[in-house]
């Protein structure tokens, strides 16, 4: 039988996804993103304007563990969030 | 200069029994989230608190539950892992969000008129203020992600929709003047408020 090789996993499998809703104000999501992430505050507001325009932005990547963690950080902070594998 | 977490950077003002009604809001807020804890969850044997978490399942409890609902979103598209996600993470979240309001409830029940907030509690009361603000947004336009409010339930309940309206007003307030303290390195005075009991 001829051997395949292994298709690599990508780097970063799974991703965590914050979706815009009409409650939480524009000045507290880019908090949540400085406070929890330590974004710098451009990074932090355009990742809040991708929410607020395209209705969601993936906000961090790594493995499922790592993703869990940030999706129950971002709903500890009454952001609707999510993650799926990239 | 550098600020500590002990430094003051926002004041709610709990003038004219503002302090009782927020204090009450967050009080109605913990009693839903205490509803999705197991018996014997104030147990203070750790090894008793991880049996009674394994054999209880809280999921269905909040999702009858439209106000604790709204706090706790599907975390993935699969029902199945969704479920599973639940299951695994609603005590942990509900005993982090209890922590997190206490510390709320700690200030107000400490001050009397304005009550001050420290760089170390200001996550908890902005968490908390974001909690309650979706909570009876909730009421207003139920718990749909993107559902906005209903005409006919603000105009039966108009207190409801200035009640949503304070909360975001206290939210900005706080993180606009943590910000401007963070920025300025200054901080309130803390002589200018009254402890109670003095």
């Amino acid at each position: 039988m001829e051997a395949t090789a292994a298709k690599p996993l990508p780097l970063n499998p799974w991703v965590t996804i914050v979706w815009d809703d009409p409650v939480n104000l524009m000045s507290y999501v880019t908090y949540v993103f400085q406070e929890y992430f330590h974004y710098p505050r451009a990074k932090a507001e355009d990742l809040m304007l991708r929410v607020h325009n395209d209705g969601r932005a993936v906000v961090s990547a790594g493995n499922r563990e790592e993703m869990e963690r940030d999706v129950l950080a971002m709903q500890s902070y009454n952001l609707w969030s999510t993650m799926e594998q990239s | 200069m550098t600020l500590d977490d002990v430094d003051f950077i926002w004041a709610f003002d709990g003038r004219d029994g503002r302090d009782g009604g927020l204090e009450a809001m967050i009080e109605f807020y913990l009693t839903h989230l205490l509803e999705l804890l197991p018996e014997g969850h104030d147990s203070d044997d750790p090894v008793e608190q991880i049996i009674c978490d394994l054999s209880d399942d809280p999921t269905n409890r909040m999702l009858a539950n439209p106000r604790l609902t709204r706090l706790f979103p599907p975390a993935l598209t699969d029902d199945k892992s969704a479920d599973e996600f639940w299951r695994d993470s609603i005590h942990s979240q509900a005993r982090a969000r209890i922590e997190t309001a206490r510390v709320v409830v700690s200030d107000l029940e400490g001050w009397r008129g304005f009550v001050p907030v420290s760089l170390g509690s200001a996550d908890a009361w902005a968490r908390t203020l974001g909690a309650l603000r979706l909570f009876w947004y909730a009421e207003l336009a139920g718990t749909d992600r993107t559902a906005e409010p209903v005409p006919e339930i603000i105009e039966e309940n108009p207190g409801l929709a200035d009640l949503v309206d304070w909360l975001g007003y206290l939210l900005e307030d706080l993180l606009e003047s943590r910000s401007v303290c963070l920025a300025t390195g200054q901080c309130l005075d803390p002589e200018q408020f009254t402890a109670k009991g003095r």
